[in-house]
């Protein structure tokens, strides 16, 4: 009998082992790894895009220039010597970052992408975010190269010159994106800028032993301790800053 | 669907937007009102760029700030001043677009040449858009606004800077576009909604004014809108006293439109009300404090 009312449609073991499966695949999607997530938005953007404006470039370019003109000029008028080498290559190292980070933002709000750009899948954090890590990059060869160009030219030692130099990159690529994460991403670089320029001249002019004996004489294994928590702390603000949420932020 | 349940921005003591309550499913919304109404919050709000100091926005029931990127993947987004990189052809300029939303490259050429067809820029897509007329950036902004197939699409004055050919054939693919998601159109310009628009969302006082079908909406002033016809020297007194509407020259005479409440005169000619008159009789008052 077709109607057999004792008969209850019931599904097959396949049917409920698939429909079980997709039931905890959308109750538990698969989290995938930071390090895959930042993979994905690299190669998602690609090194065209993180830096949309070919101004960007030469921009840099000419900040570079700038200060490497401006470290010839200190070395070869011989002032203080390696003394004042230090303290212009720890003061200067985080320069170029924030001059572009800077730039960039300057040149989104003045072409009025902002407001569009803050609607897509990819953060602007995001994009920030991962602006720094290559400029990071960048900047590690960089300053591996004139630290030891600086080394074999003007009595210095290539090791110090070098730890100074990243400890002053890292320590302040943590806190721009430390203060990124909290949003007002205008304000926040410009405010981070003048703190470092202000707080370095303002040592240097009232404490200028200190600062010079911080920079000059700190042990070499402090400096490394330093750099170690200077990293670790930039890549737990980074890791904040790519998971920022952007909504209701307005245009940063 | 997407709902807007009880929402209001204050920023300090001013209100931007109050109490205000919405449902938009599949099909063209024309969001009309005058400055300062509270349109372009709105607008900010559903595109996650501010978010309600009160109530909520829910897509399918979730909340659209929960949802974060989910959400942002389904909106496509023309603001009311679109930005560009001067030295980017539309083709480049796209392609950043689908990078930043997140869109799979293996479609992206395929898909970009469809909307470059689609806003009729196919000639121009590799040529820069430093020297493109503001109707051709217009549809730039167009083109990267349905690039991803958005289930959302918010138009923010989308025809600014269009010429009536190519309004004619924004409302076209408009129309086409929005058989099966929400299209939202934010406009001063009442005719380019009129012909195609499902529904009419009207702001005012900081809320919802109105939201129906454009029969629905004019219906509201049936029997107040009238026609008449006076020399020239009786017209500046006539405006004093009735709202006009719509005033022409015909044979040394003025034929006015005009809204009244007061009982017709024999020389008046009552006129099915159309969505212009609405506008401006709704907001008769805001223009008076232009």
């Amino acid at each position: 009998m077709e109607n057999d009312p004792w008969k209850i449609p019931y599904p097959s073991d396949k049917e409920i082992e698939e429909q079980t499966a997709h039931i905890v695949r959308s109750a538990f999607p698969k989290r995938r790894s930071f390090l895959s997530q930042v993979r994905d938005i690299k190669e998602q953007m690609g090194w065209m895009y993180l830096f949309p404006n070919r101004s960007e470039l030469i921009f840099t370019a000419i900040v570079i220039a700038l200060l490497i003109g401006s470290l010839s000029f200190v070395v070869a008028n011989e002032y203080e010597g390696a003394r004042i080498l230090y303290s212009y290559i720890f003061f200067t190292s985080p320069l170029p970052i924030v001059l572009l980070t800077l730039y960039a933002m300057y040149e989104k709000r003045e072409k009025h992408v902002m407001a569009l750009e803050m609607t897509m899948k990819i953060t602007i954090f995001q994009i920030i975010a991962l602006r720094m890590l290559s400029f990071s990059g960048v900047a590690l060869v960089v300053s591996m190269t004139s630290s030891f160009v600086l080394a074999a030219n003007f009595d210095v030692p290539f090791l110090r010159v070098w730890l100074i130099s990243l400890t002053g990159l890292f320590s302040f690529t943590a806190l721009l994106l430390g203060l990124l994460t909290r949003g007002d991403v205008w304000r926040r670089t410009w405010g981070a800028a003048i703190g470092w320029v202000v707080i370095n001249a303002t040592l240097v002019l009232t404490h200028p032993e200190n600062y010079r004996l911080a920079v000059f004489e700190l042990p070499l294994i402090i400096y490394t301790g330093i750099l170690a928590i200077a990293i670790v702390w930039c890549f737990y603000t980074f890791a904040q800053t790519m998971t920022r949420k952007q909504e209701g932020l307005g245009l940063c | 669907m997407l709902t807007i349940r009880n929402i209001g921005k204050t920023y300090g003591s001013f209100t931007a937007l109050k109490e205000m309550n919405v449902q938009f499913e599949n099909g063209i919304y024309g969001l009309l009102a005058p400055n300062g109404a509270g349109k372009t919050t709105l607008i900010n709000m559903l595109v996650t760029l501010i978010r309600p100091t009160s109530g909520e926005i829910l897509y399918d029931g979730k909340s659209i700030h929960a949802m974060g990127e989910r959400y942002r993947e389904l909106i496509g987004y023309l603001p009311q001043h679109f930005g560009y990189y001067k030295h980017y052809s539309p083709r480049k300029y796209l392609r950043y677009i689908a990078a930043l939303k997140g869109m799979k490259k293996s479609g992206v050429e395929k898909r970009i040449d469809e909307v470059l067809e689609l806003v009729a820029l196919s000639d121009v897509k590799d040529k820069k858009m430093r020297k493109f007329s503001g109707g051709m950036i217009q549809r730039v902004g167009i083109a990267q606004a349905i690039l991803a197939d958005p289930q959302i699409l918010i138009l923010d004055e989308p025809t600014a800077g269009l010429d009536p050919k190519e309004r004619a054939r924004f409302r076209h693919m408009l129309s086409d576009l929005a058989r099966n998601r929400i299209v939202l159109i934010s406009t001063h310009i009442v005719s380019d909604i009129e012909s195609i628009a499902n529904e009419i969302v009207m702001i005012r006082d900081q809320t919802l004014l109105y939201k129906g079908d454009i029969a629905t909406i004019c219906q509201s002033l049936q029997g107040h809108i009238f026609e008449t016809t006076m020399s020239f020297d009786e017209f500046p007194s006539f405006r004093k006293d009735y709202l006009t509407l719509e005033e022409k020259q015909e044979q040394g005479r003025m034929i006015v439109r005009f809204y009244t409440e007061q009982p017709p005169k024999a020389d008046w000619s009552s006129v099915v009300p159309e969505l212009e008159d609405v506008f401006l009789v709704k907001y008769a008052s805001e223009s008076m404090k232009g």
